[in-house]
């Protein structure tokens, strides 16, 4: 159910507000960065940084406008996603990444498809275990063997 | 050459057997995405962009092309089913199609869908054979500053057209726009927000981007309403229509399919403001309107052929301009970039072969999906009966290993989880990625066109206002958004859109 966010009775959209103020910092790295680190040139001759500082200035000025515009308004919002699933979707191929050169590919396929199942709250055991080794067989078939990906089933850190 | 022997070359191309069987692979796994609520033909085509390199060009575009399409054939048999969009764009056909299927109608509203969206594939086809030669023909007259002003009004009329706050659209293409420059400059060699690593040198990896902010990010969104059920209709019978019901629905069919052709021309347009135009369409050239949502044929026949239309003519501008329309055609340029062919208006000329195999490969594959759709109904409707806590753990291994595989790095897959989190706050903060993600795929060319034509100009920025062509293109995207701004348009938007929400 989309509920009312912020402080009862605050004449503040505050989704609004947030976006401006993320867009606003982002504005700022590039701007920053560029006037700083890059060269700017000239409008007939540009440097590497004209470009990318022309367009942080616009997207500071629409921040800043996406602010003001954001009082006297209020927002709704939907619900989040759990932190669990947050932290198990997001952990899922960061761990494959970290895994798959030195354990190898069939046991990092196992234990990044484990975790991103258990993001969901309704999963049971049975079922996350059936669904990894489907998959991880259909994986291995598939990008192992047919694509040639280059590398390892199981690591040297297993087989040695 | 003329018409009738370029054909003849696309369909020689299409008809080779391996192309044949990537366009089978294409149009099947599309019709696949198409069925399932919450997987996209965006996020599938991100995925699969790896497995795209190890096949000739051709066959690559030949089977995303196919996803793309298969997915507007595959989302109307969701909708009609289970009252849910397996697409967006179907959106609207669950309104009277499910309706009709609770009405015993199922069968009937599946395949006037399947021939509506047959037809439309048809007639597409050779409007985008018919049109983006003389297209092409116009653009090879352009120079840079035609080129960044084009881009430009490509960009405007991509927000104005799509559904939201228009002041955070364009903060949404600015921001994409400095995505794009992340990465080594072409003309200094210094690099630019790279932060020192390494991975960024080459910019921002594409497909890891796309698959994060698409892929990752819905499966957050589609997370946080685990407890929502489905009753599915399984039950479809008489799929063949009858006499009258082919009549009835053969005029909002060709209607459909002319406008979805139009609106998927247009930037930012596609099979989803196609399939509403439609229904709005028929809705107001109805006899008797009070029909509408409560199973009116002409309300699933006119969006269906609609949406399939305005995936197809979608092609144009990418095939002859090097501008990509909408995201999907986005990172279809991308693959296209990776495998070395960049298109633009000397593609045609160039790679005749991909150019016209690719055109001709859309009626193929239409035809394929016609067959293969009604037959394997059953399929589908089984693949509607697969959990949603199965498919997503299968997403995100998929995801993982589709990125991983593209340069064998493991920081892709940093890039992926980052704008996995980045689209999901996004999309919490009714920011689109579609704006997003347009911008960094033509940031790079818009800064190029821009740098050469003020060198051109010698710093003069009136330049741009003083060639006649750019002119006129910079007072369109003026005019457009300005029109977009005023509050009475800016509220009809708004209630267009407002069934997209699935």
């Amino acid at each position: 159910m989309p509920r009312k966010v912020g402080a009862e009775g605050a004449r503040v959209n505050v989704l609004d507000l947030v976006t401006g103020i993320l867009l606003l910092g982002a504005a700022g790295f590039f701007a920053i960065n560029g006037v700083s680190r890059l060269n700017l040139g000239t409008a007939s001759s540009m440097g590497p940084g004209f470009f990318p500082v022309m367009i942080a200035t616009g997207l500071a000025f629409t921040a800043l406008l996406i602010i003001i515009r954001s009082f006297g308004a209020t927002s709704m919002i939907d619900g989040f996603a759990s932190p669990r699933a947050l932290l198990c979707i997001l952990a899922a191929p960061i761990v494959f990444a970290l895994g798959v050169e030195p354990f190898g590919f069939v046991p990092t396929m196992v234990a990044t498809m484990l975790i991103a199942s258990f993001g969901s709250s309704r999963m049971t055991w049975r079922f996350a275990l059936a669904l990894t080794a489907g998959i991880t067989l259909l994986c291995t078939i598939l990008f192992l063997y047919l694509l040639q990906m280059p590398v390892l089933a199981f690591g040297d850190l297993l087989s040695s | 050459m003329n018409l009738l022997d370029n054909l003849s070359l696309g369909m020689a191309t299409a008809l080779q057997p391996m192309n044949l069987l990537f366009c089978f692979i294409g149009a099947f796994l599309g019709t696949a995405v198409g069925v399932l609520p919450g997987v996209g033909p965006l996020a599938t085509i991100a995925m699969l962009l790896p497995i795209t390199f190890k096949v000739s060009p051709e066959a690559s575009v030949i089977m995303l092309a196919g996803i793309y399409y298969g997915a507007q054939y595959g989302g109307s048999t969701t909708a009609i089913l289970i009252n849910l969009p397996g697409e967006a764009s179907s959106a609207v056909t669950a309104i009277d199609g499910y309706q009709m299927a609770r009405q015993g109608r199922a069968g009937t509203a599946l395949s006037i869908a399947a021939i509506g969206s047959f037809f439309a594939g048809t007639l597409s086809t050779v409007l985008v054979a018919g049109f983006a030669a003389p297209l092409t023909a116009v653009a090879l007259t352009f120079g840079p500053v035609e080129y960044f002003s084009l881009m430009t009004l490509g960009l405007i009329a991509s927000i104005t057209l799509a559904n939201g706050s228009l002041l955070k659209a364009i903060a949404m293409i600015l921001l994409g726009l400095l995505l794009g420059t992340i990465g080594t400059d072409i003309y200094s060699g210094s690099a630019r927000f790279t932060l020192g690593l390494d991975g960024l040198a080459d910019g921002l990896p594409i497909v890891a981007f796309g698959a994060g902010i698409y892929g990752i990010a819905e499966i957050l969104l589609g997370l946080e309403h685990e407890t929502r059920t489905r009753t599915v209709i399984s039950k479809v019978t008489n799929l063949l229509p009858k006499r009258s019901e082919l009549r009835q629905a053969a005029a909002p069919i060709a209607r459909g399919s002319l406008l979805g052709s139009i609106l998927g021309v247009l930037p930012g347009g596609g099979p989803l403001l196609a399939s509403f135009g439609s229904y709005a369409m028929e809705k107001r050239l109805a006899t008797s309107p009070e029909r509408f949502g409560k199973g009116a044929i002409e309300a699933v026949a006119g969006p269906e052929a609609a949406n399939n239309a305005g995936a197809q003519t979608s092609f144009v501008p990418m095939l002859s301009l090097g501008i990509p329309s909408n995201p999907i055609m986005a990172l279809m340029m991308g693959a296209l970039i990776i495998q070395g062919i960049t298109p633009g208006p000397d593609f045609m000329t160039t790679h005749p072969g991909i150019f016209w195999g690719v055109i001709a490969s859309m009626w193929v594959g239409n035809l394929m999906l016609l067959v293969l759709n009604l037959p394997l109904l059953g399929l589908w409707v089984k693949l509607l009966k697969v959990p949603q806590r199965a498919l997503f753990p299968a997403i995100v291994a998929f995801a993982s290993v589709g990125v991983y595989s593209v340069n064998t790095n493991g920081f892709d897959l940093v890039v992926m989880v980052l704008f996995g989190f980045v689209g999901y706050v996004m999309t919490k903060l009714e920011c689109e990625p579609a704006p997003l993600l347009l911008g960094f795929v033509l940031g790079p060319m818009i800064e190029e066109y821009f740098r050469r034509a003020m060198a051109i100009s010698q710093g003069d920025a009136m330049v741009f206002v003083q060639r006649p062509i750019s002119a006129v293109m910079l007072a369109l995207a003026a005019i457009m958004l300005i029109v977009a701004l005023l509050p009475a348009i800016s509220q009809k938007r708004a209630e267009i859109f407002v069934e997209d929400e699935p």
